[in-house]
């Protein structure tokens, strides 16, 4: 009698409960997967040749092993020109044509400067969210290109614009910027003349960065000082966007965004006119010679 | 904490095992700090102040309980309504509101007039009253309950696997709702006020409104599921909020379908007794549109609730007089004429800046003068939201709803739910989730 008490018993449990049932054995599979995945290596996302070596000699030399390396092989490639004797460079005011052979690459905010103040023939690779730490792991499609690697070995690209650290506020230095540098490195393998402009984070509104602290404008000074000494002065610069957003607290003025941290439509004019104020034009250098 | 936290579902895993372990006769302590748990993880002032209200509406009932001369009993009352009223206002005014504060001030209330009353006896166990006014499934964001809806079971709250395949059901589609829905479409809103209102094209200006009013429906369903769903859980029938609102024929029965919680605690607490509609039609119009002043007000203190607040007002009298009975003899313009009056209600509710209200309408109906801009943004950049938008349609109807009910108590159906769940978190653990839109009230 206690046998079939106990058997059915089971029975009506088993038959009362299969969400609970299910949810919990569908749980432990989600954690062993979930365990798999973060001792799983970095994604593979495919890292195409270099424009430089899908013609010609080079790219007969190149295996199909190195075309899927994990990491960027060694420089060993020839180089195209590069100064010998690098001369520090200064800004200028270049036309529109200027931006005809430049990528933008970043967050949300490079993806509507190019929605709203589209330069030359320029490229943007904007995404709404990306961070230094999934850029190069990021497989969205923009503009005809899937991920950052394949818009980068599309073609040559004499200017290269990087815009990132608002969604990166709450990370440190170190990680931040060790991150940009593997993403500059990346961007120098694929460009190796080119010339890269690093932007500095723009401010928040005072409003936001009350909301969200994580974007007082201590913090984000303080990331901008990082990113600045990147600047080498010959073919790594350093572009303060703030100085026309900045309140004079070190805020962006109230007036220039609805959402605290995106520019309205009329006021990425400003951007547009401070990225065209500052170029770099050398005329013994090919890939930045003017054009116009 | 929200419902849809990993935190949460660590949290809730952890309560629900120490709760069906703890003798039944025990489990209002257990319910009490496991609750209070929930509030701690909000901040330990809102804790303590959730604590407060209790200790003084259960000090109020017990006096108004005990005594026996009418005007003294009314004093009480007076002090014990008021007390609860003017620490609202007073959170409300400050723009600091503890974590449910406007919810179970609500209950509160309702049970020192329901003491007062003598609908209910007053509580003696003061654990017992605590554990319902800080019950952490409707602690957030109601429904607002009243004392004799839960004490009851407070005493010895059963827990069966009936009720807990029941709860997860609930809990589960309303997990599932709120991550691989609601917050899809809610990311909209953040990228309208981004382009700044002026910018809108006339599409995109009604695309963003209705997005909006569906993510907040859908937001609101979602925690009334996962909210009565631990209830359940927990062997509480905590009351429902929504009956399919977007289904109503009028702006009146919307509101018998919406948030019925706290529309039967106006009608009950404040509509009844001002006379209801016994005294004339004159008073009945008066006390609808004090019934929603109070609601603008309960909601903001700004010039767009009231505006929100009383157009409701205003049009739920015009249904009292003709629009009604016009509006029963009709099959599909009913319906068209509460989902526009509802969404152009919500653009007030949400746009809290009279300006910007003003330009925001001026793009949803620029043929009455609404200057276009040079930099419009137009539909085709937003093309992503219409499935889920879409899908959101689909949870209008009771149709949804009626398939977990029925096939989650089957195994492929109990499967096909886990799957969903366990994807959901998975996108929570990736990306997180959304705050409630209307967690701020």
């Amino acid at each position: 009698m206690n046998g079939t008490k106990v058997r059915k018993k089971k029975t009506t449990f088993w038959k009362a409960c299969p969400l609970l049932i299910s949810l919990v054995v569908f749980g432990i599979g989600f954690l062993i997967l979930n365990s798999f995945r973060e001792e799983e290596p970095e994604k593979k996302v495919k890292k195409p040749v270099p424009y430089y070596m899908q013609n010609g000699a080079s790219s007969a030399e190149s295996t199909p092993a190195q075309q899927e390396t994990e990491q960027p092989p060694e420089q060993t490639e020839p180089m195209p020109s590069e100064p010998s004797e690098p001369t520090p460079k200064e800004f200028c005011q270049v036309g529109e044509h200027y931006f005809d052979d430049a990528l933008f690459i970043g967050n949300s905010r490079t993806k509507w400067f190019g929605y709203y103040q589209p330069l030359g023939e320029a490229t943007y690779y904007g995404v709404d969210m990306m961070t230094i730490y999934d850029v190069l792991d990021n497989t969205d499609t923009v503009n005809g290109y899937t991920g950052v690697y394949s818009v980068l070995a599309a073609k040559h690209y004499g200017k290269v614009y990087l815009c990132f650290g608002i969604n990166e506020c709450g990370f440190s230095n170190e990680s931040f910027m060790e991150s940009y540098q593997e993403l500059i490195d990346t961007v120098r393998y694929y460009q190796p003349d080119a010339l890269i402009f690093v932007q500095s984070i723009m401010y928040t509104t005072r409003e936001r960065a009350e909301k969200e602290p994580v974007f007082n404008t201590s913090v984000i000074s303080n990331k901008n000082e990082a990113i600045s000494e990147l600047d080498n002065g010959t073919d790594i610069f350093y572009l303060d966007v703030n100085e026309f957003v900045d309140d004079g607290t070190g805020y962006m003025k109230a007036e220039y965004s609805g959402d605290g941290a995106h520019l309205y439509p009329q006021y990425y004019e400003l951007y547009r006119d401070y990225i065209l104020a500052h170029g770099i034009v050398d005329k013994d250098h090919p890939a930045i010679a003017p054009k116009n | 904490m929200t419902f849809t936290s990993i935190k949460f579902l660590l949290f809730l895993a952890i309560f629900l095992i120490v709760y069906a372990a703890t003798p039944a006769r025990f489990r209002q302590y257990t319910l009490l700090l496991g609750s209070l748990v929930f509030a701690v993880f909000g901040s330990w002032l809102s804790a303590l102040i959730c604590v407060l209200f209790a200790v003084f509406s259960f000090i109020f009932g017990g006096l108004i309980s005990g005594q026996r001369d009418k005007n003294k009993r009314r004093l009480y009352l007076l002090i014990g309504v008021a007390g609860n009223a003017v620490a609202l206002v007073c959170f409300k005014a400050f723009s600091y509101l503890p974590l449910g504060v406007s919810y179970y001030t609500f209950s509160c209330i309702a049970y020192i007039v329901d003491v007062y009353r003598r609908t209910i006896p007053a509580e003696n166990n003061p654990a017992a009253f605590a554990a319902f006014v800080t019950m952490f499934p409707k602690l957030q964001q109601g429904p607002i309950t009243r004392y004799e809806e839960v004490s009851q079971n407070l005493m010895a709250p059963r827990v069966s696997w009936r009720g807990i395949q029941a709860g997860l059901e609930s809990f589960v589609l309303g997990f599932c709702l709120k991550v691989l829905l609601a917050d899809k479409l809610g990311g909209l809103w953040g990228e309208l006020e981004m382009h700044g209102f002026q910018n809108l094209s006339m599409p995109l200006a009604w695309l963003g409104i209705i997005t909006f009013s569906m993510q907040l429906y859908l937001e609101w369903q979602s925690y009334t599921f996962m909210a009565l769903g631990i209830g359940k859980m927990l062997g509480f029938n905590l009351p429902n909020n929504f009956n399919y609102p977007y289904l109503a024929k009028t702006i009146g029965e919307f509101y018998r379908r919406w948030h019925m919680t706290l529309m039967r605690w106006f009608k009950d607490y404040i509509y009844i007794p001002l006379g209801g509609s016994r005294k004339g039609m004159v008073r009945t119009f008066l006390n609808i549109l004090i019934v929603w002043f109070i609601t603008s007000v309960w909601h903001g203190f700004g010039w767009n609730f009231l505006l929100w607040g009383m157009g409701l007002g205003v049009l739920i009298v015009l249904e009292k007089l003709f629009l009604g009975k016009l509006m029963d003899k009709l099959k599909i313009l009913p319906h068209l004429y509460v989902i526009f009056f509802i969404v152009l209600s919500w653009c007030c509710f949400k746009v809290t800046d009279i300006h910007n209200l003003g330009v925001y309408f001026g793009r949803l109906f620029p043929m009455f003068g609404g200057s276009a801009s040079r930099y419009q943004v137009g539909i085709g950049q937003y093309s992503g939201i219409w499935p889920y938008l879409l899908a959101g349609v689909l949870f209008c109807f009771p149709i949804p709803e009626n398939i977990v009910r029925r096939f989650g108590k089957t195994w492929p159906g109990a499967i096909i739910l886990s799957v969903l769940f366990w994807w959901a978190v998975y996108t929570v653990q990736k990306s997180g989730s959304m705050p409630l839109a209307y967690a701020g009230f």
